[in-house]
């Protein structure tokens, strides 16, 4: 009998402790956050610092630009890429082989890496998100963000690793691949172009009610102006110019604050001291906060973003040169945006036109030991895809007025008269391409030249060293190629074939350089 | 919110398990032996709600006393003799792997919102590592105990083994590595010792102990490889070959040098030059490589005597290990700049030995240690595959069997008919020299600590590391 208590004793003891266990088991263990309240997600989804770690949810790309008129490299720049690197030089000179370095430590390639990195975040916050109830509204506010950031990256992707979209073939036409199960490793197959960007639109628009409207001074959270931005930035790109028009009115309504740059630039310090006190915090500009990829560009910006005089000057012809060398610039962004003119505000011997604008204008920010390196969505992509819109639409003097909206923010007060459609015949064409030029001017420095050379169709030229590097409208070589590192792993993932291309080599006289590789 | 404060602390940790266990032993008539144990572990680690959290371990044992049995006891020289068997089954985990997201709390500099850096990506797959494991050994003794020792052979399968790899960078994971439960090892071993008591006179005694093990392991089940030189070299994240040893070590073959003074290699069975070779990334990395063998030992084990002569006693112990490669010393990587010539500021650590012994001329070819530095490469992938010859290159593999000195010791007791004048229990004197290098080996240099001079890191351990240790103590036992 006694021996039968003890057992039952026994049995409630231990039925006791395995009660308790649930319990003990569930609290997580310490000394990291886990992702369990709309608090803890609101954490993970403002991880976009970047002094710290090297992934975040604010770095984009490096060096795309690099392919375009927008920059250029003399041999020594061009020599100067190499190890990590060198497929930049190769991407430059437009070879037919990119990734010439192989190092067991070189595993990964920034452009593609950081926007899955993005995407990977973002869909596993999405597929844990679902037990953080505590605040509904707040959740659903979160799953906006999230689709918002992760719909960005895709946008980038497609554009620099596939073909530009194009209605009648987009549905076959490699894209990238989706990844909402990051951590299931799936297959990494392409989907087509098509898939893609319906993917984009349909996360941005079931994001879009749940998120506030304009931005505060957190400019990393995507809101509703940001969903109408980066809308207006697909369905441009898609040559959907209605749709495009649509969402940047939606923006601009929300926000269309443009910088004067005559209260930036006073003309008289130099321009370096009048940038500082613009943070990412306060720029009214700002729409979504982002910044170039880390680890091609950190600390700046205008390493490659050169121009030549030539160029330079074509570019923003409106200034006067005086007899003592000293310049009056009419576009002020000739100034502020480049290096090309010293603090004493005489051109400088350089015969190169260095991109410094982003870095010095944030000097706030790296004070603090944030990150200097900035590519923010802003207020003026939307004037000038509105712009854009209106002057296809044949609706030229809307179209002018947003080009002037901008020069008269961007002149010398007073030296900018405003623009007509008599002033371009009333010609659709002329007027379109005065409102691409000032994209161009204005958009100068983002990471988004290449993006328009394709959808534009328009071949270019850039010179490396006295050879001029000629490539034709729509070339294949204008595609990033995809790392072969990445292929190796999962060879379902398929490269882009550069092996055919319209790419010509000319010497200074003007000769066709037969060129091997 | 201090930052750094998470970061370093290791108090913040809260790894819970709980665990139940019930062990029994019986033992019937002195000769058999009955053994068990269950454990059932559960922990947060990979979260409550999982099913991942239960993992039954067990174990079954039987021992056989084989000198209880009357047969055995007839056996004069036969003092004791055991037959054991046992199986069981036992897990691990990974802190660092988890199936859900986690990550190091951090300040923004600029808004000064907390946010969290995401350090894993939630794995809700993960499972626990199982390990089975099946042991038989022998027990024994005999001639009066002057000889006894154990004999132990194992198997053990460890399935669904957690190990770190590189993912895909389109996978988009911190630092493209992940933990996954990732194919299987299977170990095979034996080991035994033998400890003797050679001679046990009063004033003399001499006794030996000798350890032996072997373990062949295997890694099998392994479906995804990577085609890359770090699955062959450092491994380090890699998918590795399946059906090799943990640590199999492949190297490219060398081929002397050319008439320029680079190193030429056997690339698919055909000697080929360096500079054949116009964009290394082309190269497949199965005609390549060869496998050399594996970096742990195949039989390793100690041998230890102690001789007692009256109050001296010296004890003196030897490690080794047979039967595994290394890879020697290399030069500095990337020694030529972009512009093809040497660069002066990598040759800090570079080894003089090396220089004085490189390629200047063709009647070097059978002897040059080292390529022509008086050469401009300016292609970067002639520089790869110098770096990748120049280190794994078999000519830089090396035998790593060796045999050296654990410690030798010799003591002295002072005798206890002197101690008690002095009322002292114990006084003993030592003196002891430890890690005295190699007395027997086959590389050039000390295959436990290659030297690894072109990383200033590999140079100062092998400092550090390859130095004897000379002690002298004095033993007082008061009472």
């Amino acid at each position: 009998m006694k021996k039968i208590l003890y057992f039952i004793a026994i049995f409630f003891i231990t039925g006791i402790l395995a009660s308790c266990e649930k319990e003990f088991l569930n609290s997580f263990p310490r000394g990291q956050v886990i992702a369990k309240t709309t608090a803890d997600f609101r954490k993970l989804l403002d991880f976009v610092d970047n002094s710290r770690y090297s992934y975040s949810l604010s770095l984009t790309t490096g060096y795309v630009d690099v392919m375009t008129d927008d920059c250029y490299m003399d041999s020594t720049k061009w020599n100067s890429y190499t190890t990590t690197r060198e497929h930049i030089k190769n991407l430059y000179a437009y070879k037919n082989s990119v990734f010439t370095y192989d190092s067991p430590s070189f595993t990964n390639e920034t452009n593609w890496n950081n926007q899955y990195y993005t995407i990977s975040l973002c869909s596993n916050i999405l597929s844990e998100i679902t037990i953080a109830t505590d605040n509904v509204e707040k959740q659903k506010q979160l799953i906006g963000e999230a689709r918002v950031h992760r719909a960005y990256a895709y946008l980038i992707l497609i554009n620099t690793f596939a073909v530009h979209y194009n209605e009648a073939t987009a549905a076959t036409d490699k894209g990238v691949p989706i990844i909402n199960n990051p951590t299931a490793l799936p297959p990494l197959d392409r989907k087509s172009v098509k898939e893609v960007y319906e993917f984009i639109i349909s996360e941005l628009e079931s994001a879009l009610p749940d998120l506030p409207d304009d931005v505060d001074q957190y400019k990393h959270r995507p809101t509703k102006l940001s969903v109408y931005a980066i809308l207006a930035r697909t369905y441009l790109y898609m040559g959907n110019y209605t749709k495009a028009l649509e969402n940047a009115n939606s923006a601009l309504q929300i926000r269309n604050y443009l910088y004067d740059y005559n209260t930036i630039y006073t003309g008289t310090v130099d321009y370096y001291n009048n940038l500082i006190g613009i943070s990412r915090m306060n720029d009214e500009e700002m729409i979504l906060w982002k910044t170039f990829a880390k680890s091609v560009v950190y600390t700046t910006a205008s390493t490659h973003y050169i121009l030549d005089t030539m160029t330079f000057n074509q570019l923003y012809p409106d200034f006067i040169k005086n007899p003592d060398g000293t310049t009056v610039n009419y576009d002020l962004r000739r100034t502020l945006k480049f290096n090309g003119i010293a603090s004493n505000r005489k051109m400088t011997a350089t015969s190169t036109f260095q991109f410094n604008f982003y870095n010095q204008r944030y000097k706030t920010d790296s004070n603090k030991g944030g990150t200097t390196c900035h590519n923010p969505v802003a207020t003026p992509e939307m004037y000038l895809t509105r712009a854009e819109c209106n002057a296809r639409a044949g609706n030229l003097q809307a179209a002018l007025d947003d080009v002037n909206a901008i020069c008269s923010k961007r002149y010398k007060t007073g030296s900018f008269t405003n623009l007509t459609p008599a002033n371009f015949q009333n010609n659709k064409d002329l007027v379109l391409d005065r409102v691409l030029l000032e994209r161009r001017r204005e958009l100068y420095g983002k990471d988004m030249r290449l993006y328009d050379l394709k959808r534009l169709n328009l071949p270019f030229t850039h010179k490396l060293g006295s050879l001029t590097i000629s490539v034709p409208a729509n070339d294949p070589r204008l595609i990033w190629p995809i790392f072969p590192k990445y292929i190796e792993m999962n060879s379902e993932l398929e490269q882009n074939e550069r092996e055919t291309s319209g790419v010509k080599y000319y010497d200074k006289n003007g000769v066709e350089v037969p060129i091997t590789d | 919110m201090i930052p750094g404060k998470y970061y370093f602390s290791m108090d913040g940790r809260d790894d819970r398990y709980v665990g139940y266990f019930g062990n029994f032993g019986y033992t019937y008539a002195k000769k058999y032996d009955f053994t068990g144990s269950i454990r059932l572990d559960k922990t947060n680690l990979f979260g409550g709600s999982q099913e991942s959290p239960n993992l039954p371990q067990w174990s079954l044992g039987a021992g056989w006393n084989i000198t209880e049995e009357k047969f055995a006891k007839d056996i004069k020289f036969l003092d004791y003799l055991k037959l054991r068997v046992s199986y069981g089954w036992n897990g691990k985990i990974d802190k660092t792997a988890a199936p859900y997201l986690y990550g190091y709390p951090w300040t923004d500099k600029v808004t000064l919102l907390p946010y969290s850096a995401i350090q894993s990506a939630p794995n809700p797959s993960l499972t626990w590592e199982k390990t089975q494991t099946y042991n038989i050994g022998v027990d024994y003794a005999f001639l009066k105990n002057s000889i006894s020792g154990t004999i132990n052979v194992y198997r053990k399968n460890s399935d669904d083994c957690l190990v770190q790899l590189a993912v895909n960078g389109t996978y988009g994971f911190q630092n493209n590595r992940g933990t996954f439960n990732g194919g299987r090892l299977e170990n095979t071993g034996l080991e035994f010792n033998i400890n003797a008591n050679i001679v046990n006179n009063k004033n003399f005694k001499w006794q030996t102990m000798f350890m032996y093990s072997t373990n062949k392991n295997m890694a099998r089940g392994i479906t995804k490889v990577s085609d890359n030189t770090s699955a062959y070299t450092t491994m380090a994240f890699y998918y590795r070959k399946p059906d090799r040893p943990l640590s199999y070590l492949a190297a490219v073959e060398f081929a002397g040098y050319d008439e320029v003074g680079l190193p030429k290699f056997i690339y698919d069975g055909e000697v080929t030059k360096v500079t054949d070779i116009a964009n290394a990334s082309t190269l497949i990395m199965d005609k390549l490589f060869k496998f050399v063998g594996q970096k742990d030992p195949k039989h390793f084990g100690s041998w230890t005597n102690r001789f007692i002569y009256k109050n001296f006693e010296l004890s003196l112990g030897l490690y080794y290990k047979f039967g595994h490669k290394v890879i020697g010393d290399y030069p500095p990587t990337n020694l030529f700049t972009s512009s093809g010539f040497l660069q002066p500021t990598k040759m800090y650590t570079f080894l003089p030995e090396l220089m004085l012994h490189s390629w200047k001329s063709e009647a070097d070819a059978a002897t040059a240690e080292m390529y022509n530095l008086n050469n401009k490469i300016t292609n970067s992938s002639h520089t790869q595959l110098m770096d990748l010859i120049m280190s794994y290159g078999t000519q830089n593999v090396y035998n790593a069997g060796s045999i050296r000195v654990k410690n030798i010791s010799l003591s002295y007791s002072v005798p206890k008919k002197a101690l008690s004048k002095i009322n002292l229990k114990d006084l003993r004197i030592v003196i002891e020299a430890r890690n005295l290098g190699t007395i027997v080996k086959f590389a050039p240099f000390d295959p436990d600590n290659p030297p690894y001079s072109s990383s200033t890191y590999g140079a100062l351990m092998f400092v550090t590391r390859n130095r004897p240790e000379f002690s002298a103590g004095l033993k007082i036992g008061l009472f």
